[in-house]
């Protein structure tokens, strides 16, 4: 049932508001700056949350004449959008100005982090709802935009390095995909016009009419544009780098980021799965090599948020092998992990950002045997550990196992088998980096010296009650999604109808 | 009509070279002076396929490009030079084998891409005159602008590489989807004009806490 909707345009257009107001009002009140972001992300919470409650019934709701669409896919993104959105800017608020006090940035530059912080969130939003193959890109180079000068928000050498590696890889990268849907485009053109071709969802009943040769060249460009911006290994490089370097409370939100693109990934090719089968075995391949090298980059960093972003290479990749199988358990696997890691993720980024709030940096060696971190700091990170080390029964877990049947039920046991040894190697890793965080005792002989001076710089502080209610809301959203299987089917599975019924010309 | 069509490989052909010039000329501003006459010529290449196809639209993005690629862009990058040193950073080839190199790749992908046209023409009547030129010229230039980003050590030249790159997915444009809409033509616009400004705010970030455009002397983070 598909019907027209004001509400697709109300949660791109809030928080693009909230962002102007952030910007006007700055002007004269820096101090005040966060406020307006936070009403926008939790009014388009709301209203996210009633589209997902209508397209959970069944319906499609569409706008612009078909320009922006709204089916099962794209409420699971925007609802793991907005939670993540509102979550992050709550967190930011005293965060921002933690930084602020520690010196790292000045109190006028605040209303450019929560205006970009709107921005994002509206980019995003849009980029999951647009069902216009040319805005798709025009839109997730525009969640790039938006970020850049946040991930260079502290405008230091490293952060302005990383800043400008993640906008040169990703807009180039990116402009790969725009030739993949301008060839596909045109590839349509003939049999649709001008105006339907541009239509994602009018697409699949045409795909077998083009011409192979040119498919195969658009879905290459496809999968490197989108494949960049996504973090697949071999176009990863920039990921770690933007992360690390972006304000922690950010990094949550950015993370977000390569989700989208990944979507945008399946959004397109899942539509060609049933002429291209070739496309599924090479997209189980990349996703292999992405979860694989992630997370032996991640065993040689120091940085806790180096850490974490090399792990989120490494779990994209289980997004990506799911969607490569081209089963329906396939697809559920990878939609249950997408929601998993970006919740557990995002939280794990958060307790980085309370770690630096405390203590005033991000080193796995500093931050070890140091006082002052708080036990609820320190349950939200294991239990992100634990969760996307696939332990169970935490949710992390359950997206796994579904993912590795869905490998075994495919005949793919090699791909099983890599899985289930990067899941080990990622319990490992991050159980070992909380461990040493939070749970070791200095030894005695090494140098006490360091991390005394960093004590005196960065005195003991409590968090505010706003950052660890965002740490626990969104630790407790993850454990409660891994205890009631019930909750997740009724919002997984229209996302899987989706993929399935746009993929076979529905 | 074959003169029409002579003068239109003409201009694609004068594109190429100015590719070249922005890639190898190494004082900056002139090499910005180049990217702003390929500006130019793409206008000019438009309204030439405006008038000939013909195709009406395609003056309205003329206009579009006028202003973002002759006008908007070249001034940005005009704005920021000034303000840094007026030499490239030597890439690591050298100015003779650099631009062999160059050559070399130009030449080569035109071949390539020309013959392989089926590759890239959803349908036969885009492989002949006029739209076959335009696009192997446009994937020549693409192809040629990352060799611009693999080979240069100077974060401005990669800028305008990346400029390059742009230009060349707005030739193909002209081929393969003549019907898109204004707005989706003035949204992909924005974002290039977009993506070379914040990039060039971040390169004057950095050459005023590093004093260079060198990427190496940035590159601090690694693995």
């Amino acid at each position: 049932m598909e019907s027209n909707s004001i509400l697709l345009w109300l949660i791109i257009i809030i928080p693009a508001l909230a962002a102007g107001l952030e910007a006007l009002m700055g002007r004269k009140r820096p101090q005040s700056a966060g406020l307006a972001a936070i009403v926008g992300a939790a009014i388009t919470l709301g209203l996210v949350l009633v589209l997902v409650w209508q397209v959970v019934q069944g319906e499609k709701l569409m706008a612009w004449s078909g320009q922006l669409y709204a089916d099962g896919l794209s409420a699971l993104v925007v609802l793991v959008i907005s939670i993540v959105g509102l979550a992050a800017t709550v967190f930011s608020y005293r965060a921002l100005r933690g930084a602020v006090a520690a010196g790292k940035t000045a109190v006028g530059r605040l209303p450019l982090y929560f205006s970009l912080d709107a921005l994002f969130m509206c980019t995003m939003l849009w980029a999951s709802l647009t069902n216009n193959l040319i805005m798709l890109y025009v839109v997730v180079e525009a969640t790039t935009l938006a970020s850049a000068l946040l991930v260079t928000f502290y405008w230091k050498r490293e952060s302005l390095e990383a800043g400008f590696k993640y906008l040169l890889l990703c807009t180039v990268g990116i402009t790969f995909a725009l030739l993949g849907c301008v060839l596909i485009y045109a590839a349509a053109s003939p049999y649709l016009g001008g105006h339907q071709a541009m239509l994602i969802t009018a697409l699949a009943p045409v795909v077998d009419k083009f011409p192979r040769e040119l498919t195969l060249l658009a879905l290459a460009f496809l999968v490197v544009g989108f494949g960049t911006k996504a973090g697949l290994v071999p176009f990863h490089s920039w990921l770690p780098d933007a992360y690390s370097q972006a304000p922690s409370a950010f990094a949550a939100f950015l993370s977000v980021g390569i989700k989208v693109a990944a979507y945008a990934l399946a959004r397109v090719l899942t539509i060609f799965y049933p002429e291209y089968s070739g496309i599924g075995l090479l997209v189980v391949a990349l996703g292999m090599v992405t979860m694989l090298s992630g997370i032996v980059f991640a065993f040689a960093q120091d940085d806790l948020k180096r850490m974490l972003a090399f792990s989120s290479v490494s779990q994209i990749g289980y997004v990506m092998m799911g969607l490569g199988l081209g089963s329906s358990l396939g697809y559920f696997g990878a939609l249950y992990h997408f929601l998993n890691h970006a919740l557990l993720k995002s939280m794990l980024f958060l307790c980085v950002g309370a770690l630096v709030y405390t203590s005033g940096t991000t080193l796995i060696s500093e931050l070890k045997g140091q006082k002052g971190k708080s036990a609820l700091t320190a349950i939200c990170f294991f239990i992100g550990a634990l969760g996307i080390g696939g332990m169970p029964p935490l949710n992390g877990f359950w997206s796994k196992f579904t993912i590795f049947l869905a490998a075994a039920q495919s005949g793919m046991w090699w791909a099983t088998g890599v899985a289930v040894f990067t899941s080990l190697l990622t319990l490992t890793c991050l159980v070992r980096a909380a461990y040493k965080v939070f749970l070791e005792r200095e030894d005695e002989h090494e140098e006490p010296a360091a991390a005394c001076e960093n004590t005196q710089n960065q005195p003991a502080v409590a968090l505010p009650w706003s950052m660890l209610g965002m740490m626990a809301a969104l630790a407790a959203l993850s454990v409660l999604i891994g205890l009631s299987p019930n909750l997740v089917n009724q919002l997984i599975a229209p996302a899987v109808q989706s993929i399935m019924y746009i993929a076979v010309g529905g | 009509m074959s003169e029409h069509y002579s003068v239109i490989v003409g201009l694609s052909l004068a594109l190429v070279v100015t590719s070249l010039l922005v890639v190898e000329v190494r004082h900056l501003k002139y090499a910005a002076l180049a990217y702003f006459v390929q500006g130019l010529l793409l206008v000019a290449i438009l309204v030439g396929y405006a008038t000939l196809l013909p195709n009406h639209a395609l003056y309205l993005w003329s206009v579009t490009v006028l202003i973002s690629k002759a006008g908007i862009i070249p001034l940005l990058l005009w704005h920021y030079l000034k303000r840094m040193a007026p030499m490239e950073t030597p890439n690591a080839l050298g100015f003779g084998i650099s631009l062999v190199i160059g050559v070399a790749v130009l030449a080569g992908f035109y071949w390539l891409v020309d013959g392989h046209m089926t590759w890239l023409a959803p349908v036969p009547q885009l492989a002949g005159e006029p739209y076959g030129t335009n696009l192997s010229v446009a994937f020549t230039i693409l192809a040629f602008g990352l060799y611009a980003l693999l080979s240069r050590r100077d974060t401005l030249k990669a800028v305008m590489g990346v400029c390059l790159i742009e230009n060349a997915v707005h030739l193909s444009l002209v081929s393969l989807a003549p019907g898109l809409p204004e707005t989706a033509m003035i949204g992909v616009v924005t974002d290039v004009v977009l993506s070379v400004w914040i990039l060039l705010i971040i390169i004057k970030g950095m050459y005023e806490q590093v004093g260079s455009s060198d990427i190496r002397e940035m590159a601090k983070l690694w693995g």
